[in-house]
């Protein structure tokens, strides 16, 4: 509640500021494919288990401001799902591991226009963790059901965290454009003083993003 | 199943903005309930309360108007809706969460009686991607959560019929605000669930959304 209620003052804010200053200004959205750097890796210690991509769903504000015809900078208020995937097959039923990071992500870009329709960008992001976590999920074939478990980690999280991205946006109409975006992360998620994994894991999310957006 | 329902709401989609129609995206909160018979406090002996479940939805319209006051309204939308039973115990938070990830496509009367205000009401079917219930339990020290449960996809019954009711005022020109309640008249759990739930169970969802949009 309190999180909603914080995101959404903060779009208000950032979508008022935008209008005030006359920035161009826009909504995106689209699919998160996400990865981790895990060390130790899982797949190491447990042969069977297959490291596969974590399908999530991200969704934002972006503001850009054209310091001359080429070159500006964009400042973006995101929601990303975050995380990894491991996948053991087993006869009748399936075995899913993941890792959850759910990121509020401000990134700042320094954003280029090779062409007319074509944006290139790059730049440091900002994430602030609202919640991660493990997930073990157990996918019986028949009957059809998915049963899971897991843990938020709260508390033992490392909430603020550093990125960098780079990605390429191309314009389709002159209101909607297609977008695709690589977040490399460099901060661990889980904290250290953890007290529920025998073993620390060190995970570093890495993130490709496929969407689509639209200029307001 | 699940690609076909997708892709025929997509081209409904293009189709409508092909014929140049006000069309837009919407998006915000859903306050889910859910009527359970037998109600919750029947299961056994229970001291959980009744509480909102918050979620997400997130889509797009269009717009058909057959006068200037009146027209149809046509929608693609992703809704969260559910409930949630919730207990507190030592500085423990105890939640009993069911859940139904909608994907619905609204076909809304709608009625202009002022300028700036829209007022709506018509079916609404709906495609239950993702079903289920958990029970979580956040840890007050340390503040971590712990999470357990079911997606039922073999005991769901996929396609939901509800009615919707609402409003919108236009704000700044293309944005607006948007109050709407959902009516579900379908039991999106199955009669037999093999003992899961309560044989018979009944659980139709009601759900308020609050959000904003944007014209396009």
């Amino acid at each position: 509640m309190k999180k909603i209620m914080i995101s959404l003052i903060l779009i208000v804010a950032v979508a008022a500021m935008a209008s005030a200053l006359n920035l161009n200004y826009g909504l995106r959205t689209g699919l998160a494919i996400g990865n981790m750097a895990v060390d130790p890796d899982p797949t190491e210690s447990e042969p069977g288990l297959e490291n596969k991509m974590k399908m999530g769903f991200y969704c934002g504000i972006w503001a850009r401001h054209m310091m001359n015809e080429k070159i500006g900078i964009t400042v973006e208020l995101n929601y990303v799902e975050q995380g990894d995937r491991y996948t053991d097959e087993g006869s009748g039923f399936t075995e899913h591991a993941y890792m959850i990071q759910n990121t509020l992500e401000l990134p700042i870009l320094f954003t280029y226009l090779p062409m007319e329709k074509m944006t290139l960008y790059a730049g440091p992001v900002l994430g602030y963790a609202l919640n991660g976590g493990i997930k073990m999920v157990h996918d019986f074939d028949d009957p059809d059901v998915a049963e899971y478990m897991g843990y938020d980690f709260g508390e033992w999280l490392n909430r603020f965290q550093f990125s960098a991205a780079a990605g390429i946006k191309y314009e389709i109409t002159e209101t909607f454009f297609g977008e695709v975006r690589y977040t490399y992360g460099f901060s661990i998620v889980i904290s250290e003083d953890q007290e529920l994994m025998s073993e620390y894991v060190e995970a570093i999310p890495r993130t490709l993003t496929i969407g689509m957006g639209i200029n307001l | 199943m699940k690609r076909l329902v997708l892709l025929f709401a997509v081209l409904c989609v293009a189709v409508g903005m092909s014929m140049a129609l006000d069309y837009g995206v919407r998006g915000g909160v859903a306050l889910g309930n859910m009527a359970l018979d037998p109600e919750f406090e029947e299961w056994g002996s229970s001291d959980f309360d009744d509480v909102i479940k918050m979620g997400f939805y997130g889509g797009f319209f269009i717009q058909y108007p057959l006068s200037e006051t009146m027209g149809l309204m046509g929608e693609l939308n992703y809704i969260q809706k559910g409930d949630r039973y919730h207990q507190e115990v030592d500085g423990d938070n105890l939640n009993y969460i069911f859940y139904g990830k909608v994907l619905e496509m609204p076909i809304l009367f709608y009625f202009l009686p002022m300028e700036k205000m829209t007022l709506y009401a018509g079916p609404v079917l709906g495609y239950v991607l993702k079903g289920g219930f958990k029970y979580k339990v956040s840890v007050d020290d340390p503040a971590i959560s712990w999470y357990e449960g079911l997606d039922m996809n073999e005991y769901i019954n996929r396609f939901e019929l509800s009615a919707a009711a609402g409003g919108r005022y236009q704000f700044a020109g293309k944005y607006f605000g948007e109050v709407r309640y959902i009516y579900g008249f379908s039991n999106i759990f199955k009669d037999d669930t093999d003992g899961m739930l309560p044989d018979e169970m009944e659980g139709k969802t009601s759900t308020l959304t609050i959000g904003f949009g944007v014209n396009l």
